[in-house]
Parts: structure tokens; C-alpha cells; sequence
């Protein structure tokens, strides 16, 4: 077991180093000057050099990419332009309602989804698998942000049941958090609810063909206890698995869901952060999300180790 | 040759009618194909209607009309007028034109320089090393974000965006591609066409490539419905198509701000990349059972 974990996080450092290429690239890529593209086009010759200095850009580029990762791996990640807070410490600010938007969506998606999938597996090429798996189907085709949109129309605009948007934190209470989380975290759930409905369909066939569910039936186990114990157990690997590859296209669909919804999470700083040109931000930001996709799929990766030994002996 | 001119060409007559005949066969194996033809069909009927819907009326997409401001549909303007009195209708179509433009690029130039990643990787071990880890760098970023990112650096226009949809979504195609070629690389037949001396390239491009043409197709159509989602939704951030050129993405935005009042805005936009979303999914899966019967049918790894 040790072993894999080591194996596991030493593979994570060239993903890792490709991430902090292609960020501090971004930057550095740019048509012009950074400088003068941040302080716009009416600054000084003096006042873009002045910046160039605290930028350290006159330093050669390979210079300046060591010293930017050296500060990165020690957290720091430099100061945004427009409010001159650390880096960091305006992402952790921001972070909170995408996380809270973000595992409110998951739960909503995974207790949707797994009961769905499995009732289309068992009930295979029936109606009923016909009509959750097409309902899927659409799920998948209706982008967060658009369902959104078409929630606050019907639940906010024509019933008048919802608050049309806006955030409330934690701290006002759970009930209300929830309550204005609970449209955008449909929104969100929805196309997630889909996906996994589908990968939990396709699992469950497969582990339902295996010779031990046979057996179970054969010993007259009861058909709940079946596909409980048996069949879904061990179909929960390639759901685990693609709950952890969703994790950015959750990410990215918070982004829009917060826009649509005024919730003021990483879409709104980063959003906010392109009309200021605060390119520090824009570049933390998408570090900092790039580094959790890693960690996350890391965590995965090592439950995956703990459920199923194969998995450790494979790698 | 022992054949005499005469059995040669009724040889060579023979092959062509084989070939004529399954040839129908695979036409006939797709038209009854339900999914696929029925995302076909939605896909051409948008299309048709991206391109030939503006006609009927005689408004243009950027044509301002302040009295007629927010008024909901009518026969006059059929999905109502936007804040600035524009046309809904016209400008939902030429922004499904612009949705399908970018769609078609970006998986068709993906799927170009996909191929050639993914080729060239499963072929050359240490090559394969590099690029991967590259790949897998650019797919722990959220599309989205990095496609903001790109464009903030280096401006919203039309091409630029296509760029960085192309820069987004090449790894979606080189990773089928190289994990198709990895295992027909090990297949006997590569191996005596090396024993006979047939060069790299001609393996890797007559007999590698051919073997991952199906499965570049239907990643190829997922890739263009998520370029279509990732458009809109940089549209409707304001980082993706500039106003006043409508895009579906930024209707829907002008539309954010009066969906109080203006339903039309949000509803009929977003139809449009609901179908188009819709139509391409569908197609993908239909093309999937039919390119691949083996798989699996509801499994989807976008």
C-alpha cells in the first residue's frame, strides 16, 4: 500500500510542473508587454517601468519561472493588482460558495442518479429504462448556466416560489444558505445527475454479467440484498471514478451557475478579474483549481487503492 | 501472372461489385440506425435553419429599433425584440450559424493535430512520455477557465476563441486516438509489415490510422457539442463573441438582466443550444453502436 502512495504522488510532480508551465506561460505568451497591457494604454514610460521592475520582468525568462515557482510552492502566489491582498488569500475568500454550490450539487446529482441508473439496469430495455435513460440523455444536453436560466424562469419568474438570486453565507443560517443555493445547486446537479446516471447504468450491467450474482440468485438471496450488497458495491468503482473526473467540469460549471445566480464564488473573482486585467488573480486562480483537480483525483486514486487491491497491484 | 487479361478483369469486376454492394449495406446498417438518423436529422434541420431562416424576414441580426424595445412575440417580430429593439428571431439564427462555424472548426482542427499527437505517441515510446504528461496537464484545467484565461490575455475575437477551443480540446482527441493506436500498434499484421520493411510512416498512416478513424468520429462529434457549450458559455460571461455580433451565448446574457420581464430572450436561445447539444449527442451515441457494436451503449467518457 505504501508503495503505491508513493508511486501515485511522485507521478502527480510532471503533471504538476506542466500545469505551472502552462499558467505562467499564459502570462508571458501575451501579445505585448505585461506591464503596459495591465496599466493600460495611457500610462507613463516611467510608471510601466517602475512596474516591470516590481514584476521582475527585465529578469531572462527562465529566471523569472523559477523564482514565480519558488514563490508558488511556498504558497505564495503574488498580489492582485486591483485590491494588492495576496493572491491566495482572496481565492480561499472567494473559494467558499463554489465549494458549498459544488458538493451541494454532487450530493443532489449522486442521490438522483444512483437509484436511476440502477432501476435502468435492472429493468434493461424496458420502458422504464427508456424513459430515465432519454431523460439522461437530455440531461447531458442542457448546460448548468441554461438550466439556470430556465429555473429562475419557471420557479423564480412564473411561480414566485424562489428567490430569483443572490447568496446568503453559512453563517445566516443553514436553511436559508440552502435555500438560495437551492436553485443554482439544481442547476448544477441536473447535468451531473445525468452523467452518472448513465456510468452507473453501464457499471451495474457489466457486474450484473459476473458469475458470483448468479450464484447469489441461485442461493435465493433476496433481490434487494443482491444488488445492495453485490452488484452495486462493486459497480461503485467507475461511478467513484467518474465523480472524480467531473470534478472540473463542476468547477467549470459553477463558474457560469454563480454568474447566472450573483453568487459571489471564483466565477464572479474571475470574471471580475478579467475586466481588471488583474492578471495575478486570473493566473492563481486557475492554478489553484488545477492543483485541486489533482489532489482530488489523488484522493480518489487512493480509495480506489483501499476498495479494490487490484487496483494497487496494476499501477 | 498466370490470370489471362479476360479472368483478371472479371476479377477486378467482381471486386468493385463487392465493394458497391457493401458499401450499401453499411448505408443501409446506418439508416436503421434510429439515434443516429434522428440526430442527423435534428442536426440538418438546424442547420437549414440557421441558413436559410434569416430570409423570411427582412430584418437584419444588428438592425436597432428603440421604439420597439422588449416587445414579446408577434407576428411582426416572431420571438420577440431584444433591449435594443433588435430581432430575436434573426439574431438567434445568425448566432446558431455562429455556434455551428465554431462547433465545425474546432473539432475538425482538433481532430487534426489529435491525430497527430496521438499517433505519434502510441508509436514513439519517449514521445509518448512527453506528450501525455502535457495532456494531462491541460486536462486537470476546467475548460472553461482556461479558455477564459487565454482570452483575457489575448483578446475576445472569433479566432481566438476557436484557437482556444482547439487548444482545450486537441488532449480529448489525442488521448482516443493514441489509446486506440496502442493497441493495434501490438497487432501481428504491424508486426510483419515492419518485417517486410515497410517504412514509419507508411505503418503508421495506412495501417495505424485507419484502425482509429471510428472512435475519432465519435469523440470528434462530442467535442463539437462541448465546443458549442464552452462558446456559449464564454459568451455569456462577455468573454467570447463581441457585441453586437450576436452569438447564443451573449443573447442570453442581454437577456439575464430583463428575465424578469423578457422570457423570450432566455427561451428561445437557449432552445436552440439545448437542440443543437441534443442533435450532436444523439449522433454521437448513434454513430458510437453503429462505428462500434462492442461497447457498451450508455457509457460516455466525454
Amino acid at each position: 500500500m505504501i508503495s503505491y502512495i508513493t508511486k501515485r504522488i511522485l507521478s502527480l510532480i510532471p503533471v504538476l510542473f506542466v500545469v505551472a508551465v502552462i499558467v505562467f506561460a499564459l502570462v508571458h505568451l501575451s501579445p505585448g508587454d505585461p506591464a503596459s497591457v495591465i496599466l493600460g494604454p495611457d500610462a507613463s514610460a516611467t510608471d510601466i517601468q517602475n512596474l516591470r521592475d516590481e514584476l521582475g520582468l527585465n529578469r531572462s525568462v527562465p529566471v523569472q519561472f523559477i523564482a514565480w515557482l519558488g514563490n508558488a510552492l511556498t504558497g505564495d502566489l503574488g498580489r492582485s493588482i486591483y485590491s494588492g491582498l495576496p493572491v491566495t488569500d482572496v481565492f480561499f475568500d472567494y473559494l467558499r460558495p463554489t465549494l458549498s454550490l459544488a458538493i451541494f450539487a454532487q450530493i443532489i446529482g449522486i442521490v438522483i442518479a444512483v437509484p436511476m441508473g440502477v432501476f435502468a439496469a435492472l429493468y434493461r430495455g424496458k420502458w422504464l429504462d427508456g424513459a430515465l435513460m432519454s431523460f439522461a440523455l437530455i440531461g447531458i444536453s442542457v448546460p448548468s448556466f441554461l438550466m439556470g436560466l430556465l429555473l429562475i424562469l419557471f420557479f423564480s419568474v412564473f411561480l414566485d416560489w424562489l428567490p430569483v438570486a443572490g447568496y446568503v453565507p453559512l453563517s445566516s443560517g443553514l436553511l436559508t444558505h440552502l435555500k438560495y443555493l437551492l436553485l443554482p445547486a439544481i442547476s448544477l446537479g441536473f447535468i451531473q445527475a445525468a452523467l452518472i446516471t448513465r456510468i452507473t447504468r453501464a457499471a451495474m450491467l457489466e457486474v450484473m454479467n459476473n458469475a458470483y450474482v448468479k450464484t447469489a440468485r441461485a442461493k435465493g438471496l433476496p433481490r434487494t440484498a443482491i444488488v445492495i450488497k453485490h452488484t452495486l458495491r462493486n459497480a461503485f468503482i467507475p461511478i467513484l471514478e467518474i465523480i472524480g473526473q467531473t470534478f472540473t467540469t463542476l468547477i467549470a460549471g459553477a463558474v457560469v451557475v454563480e454568474f447566472v445566480f450573483n453568487i459571489p464564488g471564483l466565477g464572479q473573482l474571475i470574471v471580475n478579474s478579467v475586466e481588471r486585467r488583474d492578471f495575478p488573480v486570473i493566473q492563481g486562480t486557475v492554478l489553484l483549481v488545477a492543483f485541486g483537480y489533482v489532489l482530488i483525483n489523488l484522493i480518489i486514486d487512493l480509495i480506489y487503492g483501499v476498495l479494490d487491491p487490484r487496483v494497487r497491484l496494476d499501477k | 501472372m498466370t490470370d489471362t487479361p479476360d479472368t483478371a478483369q472479371t476479377l477486378q469486376a467482381v471486386k468493385a461489385q463487392l465493394k458497391r454492394e457493401q458499401r450499401a449495406l453499411t448505408f443501409k446498417r446506418f439508416t436503421a440506425n434510429g439515434l443516429a438518423m434522428a440526430g442527423l436529422s435534428l442536426t440538418l434541420t438546424i442547420c437549414l435553419l440557421a441558413f436559410l431562416g434569416p430570409l423570411l424576414t427582412s430584418y437584419g441580426p444588428l438592425d436597432i429599433n428603440p421604439i420597439n424595445r422588449l416587445k414579446p412575440p408577434s407576428s411582426e417580430n416572431w420571438m420577440g425584440t431584444d433591449n435594443f429593439g433588435r430581432d430575436i428571431y434573426v439574431r438567434v439564427l445568425h448566432g446558431t450559424r455562429a455556434s455551428l462555424m465554431i462547433g465545425f472548426s474546432v473539432a475538425l482542427i482538433s481532430s487534426f493535430i489529435g491525430v497527430v499527437i496521438g499517433l505519434y505517441a502510441a508509436y514513439f515510446k519517449f514521445l509518448d512520455h512527453v506528450l501525455m504528461r502535457i495532456t494531462d496537464g491541460l486536462m486537470a484545467f476546467p475548460a472553461i477557465l482556461l479558455a477564459i484565461s487565454v482570452i483575457a490575455v489575448f483578446g475576445p475575437t472569433i479566432q481566438n476563441v476557436i484557437l482556444t477551443l482547439v487548444f482545450v480540446y486537441t488532449p480529448l482527441i489525442a488521448r482516443v486516438v493514441r489509446s486506440n493506436a496502442l493497441v493495434v500498434k501490438e497487432q501481428p499484421y504491424i508486426e510483419s509489415l515492419r518485417a517486410l520493411g515497410a517504412g514509419r510512416v507508411r505503418i503508421i498512416w495506412r495501417h495505424i490510422f485507419p484502425n482509429t478513424i471510428s472512435s475519432l468520429i465519435v469523440q470528434a462529434s462530442f467535442v463539437f457539442a462541448v465546443a458549442i457549450i464552452t462558446e456559449a458559455m464564454l459568451s455569456f460571461l462577455g468573454v467570447g463573441i463581441p457585441a453586437p455580433y450576436p452569438s447564443l451565448g451573449n443573447i442570453l446574457y442581454d437577456g439575464k438582466n430583463v428575465i424578469t420581464t423578457a422570457w423570450w430572450m432566455t427561451l428561445f436561445p437557449g432552445a436552440m443550444i439545448i437542440g443543437l447539444v441534443l442533435g450532436q449527442n444523439i449522433l454521437g451515441d448513434g454513430l458510437r453502436d453503429f462505428l462500434d457494436p462492442h461497447t457498451n451503449k450508455a457509457v460516455s467518457k466525454n
